[in-house]
């Protein structure tokens, strides 16, 4: 008689232990389910606000600057500053584009660094080197086609929506 | 002269271990990115952090609380029963936590294998049907329990590649050779209820 009241002592023990978690949950979400289920709306509206200062607005006209490319031979490079708008490190992998001579395509031009590392929300200088084709160029325009950056171990990369100049004002992509 | 068994050896370094084992860190590690999603997991705790801000549910915690609680309790009563095995009440006091190790090894396993497969068969199908296939871009794809793999998720003209890395802790293998000693007691203490059973027999 006392082994089987022991057991059904350590089934209600297990029993409170199972049940336990659910009734004290409740009881200080107010016995409301949906509240003690789900996250809050204050701590769902926290993490959108982290996720949203981390990476801001995005990418803007004013991410980068490109100083006047040096022409030489056949080959062109430029220097290029970019001011993060991530509110984290990151690392550009690659950055790389096409030169055009008014409308015509003449060459590419792609980062010379392997990678360049960026603090959050600070600035980074590289530069961009590539050969091209012809003679040398009167009107050299680079736009860039591809341009990968790592941010907490996620790779981002990213196109513009067309490629080369546009038709009438030069490209929005122009770097 | 007959040998008399007087104390379940496995069960008190079962009993010990399973007094260590909720203290012993995290049995399951995984990662999205480098820091961007993080996830420890054991049967008592459960950590998440995204982009380095912890998050928690409060349901989810009390209940690994909970199952901290119920495994220091068995651990005393599993000690108890193995230092007096031959008492009226060893044998219920073993039997209530003696296994706990081993079905909490084989239930992290069953959870983690699922969740893997929920993900990587069944999600992609949910997502596609419930956003009418404008979720096209995006390709699951997580490791079956322990691996590496990425993820990768197409909106506009950017691409996002997510690496995704699960690995099991040394704290999970102690907890699985704890599991081992526990069954190890569990079948040494029934030559103390053979025993018992025999020297009743007997008077």
């Amino acid at each position: 008689m006392k082994e089987g009241a022991l057991k059904w002592g350590l089934r209600l023990l297990g029993l409170l232990l199972s049940i336990g978690p659910i009734i004290i949950a409740l009881g200080i979400r107010g016995w409301d389910v949906k509240a003690t289920v789900m996250p809050s709306e204050s701590e769902i509206q926290e993490v959108q606000g982290i996720v949203q200062n981390i990476f801001g607005e995005g990418f803007s006209e004013n991410t980068m600057t490109v100083e006047e490319p040096e022409i030489s031979d056949s080959s062109i490079r430029a220097t290029v500053h970019f001011n993060s708008p991530i509110g984290a490190p990151i690392t550009i992998m690659e950055f790389s584009g096409d030169i055009y001579d008014g409308d015509v395509k003449i060459g590419e031009i792609s980062m010379e660094e392997n990678e360049v590392q960026v603090p959050a929300r600070g600035t980074a200088t590289f530069h961009l080197v590539g050969s091209y084709s012809g003679p040398a160029p009167s009107r050299p325009k680079t736009y860039w086609t591809s341009f990968v950056v790592e941010v907490y171990g996620l790779e981002i990369s990213i196109k513009p929506p067309e490629q080369g100049p546009f038709p009438t004002d030069g490209g929005e992509h122009e770097i | 002269m007959k040998y008399e068994l007087s104390i379940n050896w496995p069960g008190l370094a079962a009993g010990a271990l399973m007094l260590v084992l909720p203290f012993a860190g995290a049995w399951w590690v995984g990662s999205l990115g480098t820091g961007a999603i993080e996830i420890a997991l054991s049967p008592f705790d459960m950590r998440i952090s995204a982009f380095g801000t912890q998050m928690s549910l409060l349901l989810v915690d009390l209940f690994l609380l909970a199952t901290k609680i119920t495994f220091i309790i068995a651990g005393v009563f599993l000690v108890l029963a193995s230092a007096f095995p031959r008492r009226w009440w060893a044998r219920p006091l073993m039997r209530f936590g003696v296994m706990k190790p081993f079905w909490s090894v084989i239930g992290l396993v069953v959870t983690l294998a699922v969740v893997s497969i929920i993900v990587n068969m069944i999600l992609p199908h949910i997502i596609s049907g419930i956003s009418g296939g404008a979720a096209g871009g995006l390709r699951l794809s997580i490791p079956f329990v322990v691996g590496a793999s990425s993820s990768t998720f197409t909106i506009s003209n950017a691409t996002i590649t997510a690496p995704v890395t699960f690995s099991l802790t040394g704290t999970f293998w102690f907890a699985a050779v704890t599991a081992g000693v526990g069954i190890v007691a569990r079948i040494y203490h029934r030559r103390f209820m053979e025993d018992t059973e025999e020297k009743k027999k007997q008077r």
